[in-house]
């Protein structure tokens, strides 16, 4: 005859084996809530975040990665009292190897560009002003003697890189101290163990690795549409930058004037509503922003796909994109928006 | 004759919880409350995300007001600095977006929300 009960131990076998499963599917994963943490700095707002670490190595590599930008804030930043400011007001003098490095790097994105990255640009930015409000554009006289105060082939670096001339010439780093400050902080995230990570410096950006089991998703922010979002991609262990005409602006007698000037004219570049770049540094997506943004859609797009390692996104004044040949590759759509 | 403890049937029902305990994280989701996490300065404070609110923010310049309308959709209504930009930078609501006043060091970021939310903006 056989029983029609189950026994007591088999029960009991199904119950263990049911409660250990459910244990293991809701299991806490070691940092599956990635941790964040932001501050004001390069007149920014700065977020780190990092996922797939345990909190204790996440707040210490995200502190020393914030102290690294901080470092080249302080250095380059063009504001009183840093080592930019006494080098611009002494007309040149000894680098630091990380000022030399980026020194070095923004002359050859100028050469590179045909001088539409340029680092000399600083007395054009002072002219206009775009930070204080609306107020008249500067006058063409005004404009015109600015223009012949700019330009990268006066510098004279060193050939040792140790020390540069200015020769009447005034460096802003703002078009690449930024990038590179990512990049010291994605080398201090590296060295600390941490490999999954976005380092973001009010939108330019380095994504590094997953978000857990699933890639990070970046918007590209609309040029022309505020709050919406042109695109979702997916890039990976690169960084991405974008240059816009929508960010830094003021409006006067309903004409937009932003922040990327043409060193060669002197005004606002125009054709161009906005610029992603993605590239293996930060500095030099940075670069490659401004100068594709400057060069415009097609001679932009030429110029990326002749640079190893960068690729591109143009998006024009009417709102249409144009991609360098590698842009899907390297930031492919998000597959699930 | 002793019989077994364990039948075929049992080996199908244990295949059937192991198949069931992998399933279950895909429904997870990413679901987290809903929140507003509002930057003053080196200051991070986190607040509800609900429907008409007003949150203010304080800056080296004054006070820069967040509104979340009744769809859901956070915009600065007044602020201090001079360009307005945040202002004009129009109303947000998903995952990871964020407003920033960079003249007044104050910024709001969306966190949490349901939906395809990113993790960064690249602007």
């Amino acid at each position: 005859m056989t029983s029609k009960y189950v026994k007591p131990q088999k029960i009991a076998f199904f119950i263990v084996a049911l409660l250990l499963l459910l244990l293991w599917a809701r299991r806490p994963d070691v940092g599956e809530v990635p941790y964040s943490e932001t501050s004001f700095l390069m007149d920014t707002l700065i977020t780190i975040t990092v996922s797939g670490v345990a909190e204790e190595t996440a707040q210490r590599s995200v502190s020393e990665a914030f102290d690294k930008m901080r470092s080249v804030d302080e250095e380059m930043g063009r504001r009183d009292g840093t080592a930019l400011d006494r080098l611009n007001k002494s007309g040149g003098g000894d680098l630091s190897q990380t000022m030399a490095a980026v020194i070095a790097s923004a002359i050859s994105w100028a050469e590179a560009s045909g001088g539409a990255f340029d680092p000399t640009v600083a007395p054009l930015l002072d002219l206009w002003r775009v930070k204080d409000g609306p107020h008249p554009p500067p006058s063409g006289e005004n404009l015109s003697g600015a223009v012949e105060k700019t330009g990268y082939k006066a510098l004279v670096l060193a050939s040792d890189g140790k020390s540069i001339e200015l020769n009447g010439r005034m460096l802003d780093l703002g078009g690449v101290a930024k990038g590179y400050a990512i990049d010291l902080a994605v080398k201090a995230l590296k060295k600390a163990g941490v490999e999954n990570f976005i380092v973001n410096a009010g939108g330019d950006l380095y994504v590094s690795g997953m978000k857990g089991e699933r890639p990070w998703r970046v918007g590209i922010a609309h040029p022309r549409s505020p709050g919406e979002l042109f695109a979702i991609v997916e890039p990976s262990d690169s960084a991405m930058v974008t240059s816009g005409d929508y960010e830094r602006y003021f409006m006067w007698e309903e004409k937009r004037y932003h922040h990327i000037i043409d060193p060669k004219t002197g005004y606002p570049a125009g054709g161009v509503s906005s610029v992603t770049v993605t590239a293996r540094s930060a500095m030099d997506a940075d670069a490659l922003a401004t100068a594709v943004f400057i060069l415009g859609e097609e001679r932009g797009i030429a110029f990326l796909e002749g640079i190893d390692g960068a690729e591109g996104m143009v998006i024009n004044a009417s709102g249409d994109a144009m991609k360098s040949s590698g842009f899907n590759r390297a930031a492919p759509e998000a597959s699930n928006k | 004759m002793r019989r077994r403890l364990f039948t075929p049937l049992d080996g199908i029902l244990v295949m059937g919880l192991i198949l069931l305990s992998l399933l279950i994280p895909i429904f997870k989701g990413d679901v987290q409350p809903d929140r507003l996490i509002i930057f003053e300065g080196r200051q991070v404070r986190e607040v509800a995300f609900e429907s008409g609110a007003t949150i203010e923010a304080h800056g080296p310049l004054g006070v820069t007001r967040f509104e979340v309308d009744e769809e859901g959709m956070v915009s600065v209504s007044t602020a201090p600095c001079p360009n307005r930009l945040c202002v004009s930078m129009g109303p947000i609501s998903d995952s990871g977006e964020m407003i920033i006043c960079v003249p007044n060091r104050v910024a709001l970021e969306v966190v949490g929300k349901k939906g395809g939310g990113v993790d960064a903006v690249s602007r």
